[in-house]
């Protein structure tokens, strides 16, 4: 699963990938979408940016 | 010592600390970060977890999710009578139910108190597949920052207010450093540069750089601070400034009656 906070500097994250990976589905640039859910600093947009995803992944094995 | 808001939107503020010195606003910014306490999930007890995810790092990723705390009502469990940490005076408990195929949101967790909640309620904790089940009590607790960083009640930040010296007779009015400003906050106005809002200014030197005669420095006024200050989201913003305050004050306190003391 994707991280909570931003690695870096705590900020909430956990609640916006949806969104993120959603509007940028259907064709938005990466960079408006950030400014409008309000990631400003570097930390949190690279954070946003480059966080994969790997649960689905992790699941087909046992605990 | 002056204090001027400049900006308070909700989770965020933005002020003005001017006549003080590095040492306070230092002071200022380590009491608001890592001695203003707030909610966090502390300790969680599995009674089922099928999903893909150990219980350690299930545990961890609940205690990440921000919890928004009321300015009063609870003590930190060093202070409480109740010495297990887990009496309803200084402690909350979230209990959460699920099954598969779902995903575990921070808003299934059901909290004893309103007041102590998850801030957003579409946090996801864990992915559940067909006829995985995840079920656990986590008890929240009051921290301070200081120890880790879930108990941290926001970011807090400060710099020098940036200081921009024009020599008026050697400028020309070429307007290079108007182009060289990466926050644009350089405007001519009768052919000289003229600052708009100096808050924004990166201290950069790009503009004293691109000068062709030298005209521009840029400095910056170690008794001025321009402080932000970004909640978390469990308590307003502001409310951990007045809070920081306090632990200041009360820090002093005890120091000026140790002093007398000796």
């Amino acid at each position: 699963m994707r991280v909570i906070r931003c690695i870096t500097c705590g900020k909430l994250l956990g609640d916006k990938y949806e969104e993120f990976e959603q509007r940028v589905k259907k064709g938005e640039e990466p960079k408006r979408v950030l400014d409008e859910l309000g990631i400003k600093r570097y930390c949190c947009r690279s954070t946003v940016l480059t966080s994969i995803d790997l649960t689905e992944e992790i699941a087909k094995f046992k605990r | 010592m002056e204090l001027k808001i400049r900006k308070l939107e909700g989770d965020e503020m933005g002020f003005t600390l001017s006549d003080s010195n590095p040492a306070f606003a230092n002071a200022l910014r380590r009491a608001a970060m890592r001695e203003v306490p707030v909610m966090a999930i502390d300790e969680v007890e599995f009674e089922v977890n099928d999903s893909a995810m150990y219980d350690e790092i299930l545990a961890h990723r609940l205690a990440l999710i921000p919890l928004s705390t009321p300015a009063k009502g609870y003590v930190l469990p060093g202070e409480c009578g109740c010495r297990e940490g887990r009496c309803p005076k200084c402690s909350v408990s979230l209990t959460l139910k699920r099954e598969g195929p779902a995903t575990a949101l921070s808003g299934d967790l059901k909290s004893t108190d309103e007041e102590v909640v998850p801030v957003s309620g579409s946090i996801p904790i864990i992915k559940l597949e067909r006829g995985q089940r995840l079920e656990l009590t986590a008890i929240a607790r009051l921290g301070f920052g200081k120890e880790h960083a879930k108990w941290q009640p926001g970011v807090v930040a400060y710099k020098y207010m940036p200081v921009f010296e024009l020599n008026e007779k050697a400028c020309d009015g070429c307007g290079a450093c108007v182009k060289a400003c990466p926050v644009n906050i350089i405007k001519l106005s009768k052919g000289k540069p003229k600052i708009s809002d100096i808050t924004l200014c990166t201290m950069c030197k790009g503009c004293a750089e691109a000068c062709p005669p030298k005209a521009i420095r840029i400095g910056s006024d170690p008794t001025k601070f321009i402080f932000r200050i970004d909640s978390a989201g469990g308590m307003p913003a502001e409310q951990i400034l007045l809070k920081a305050m306090g632990v200041l004050k009360g820090k002093l306190d005890e120091f000026s009656k140790q002093v007398k003391k000796l």
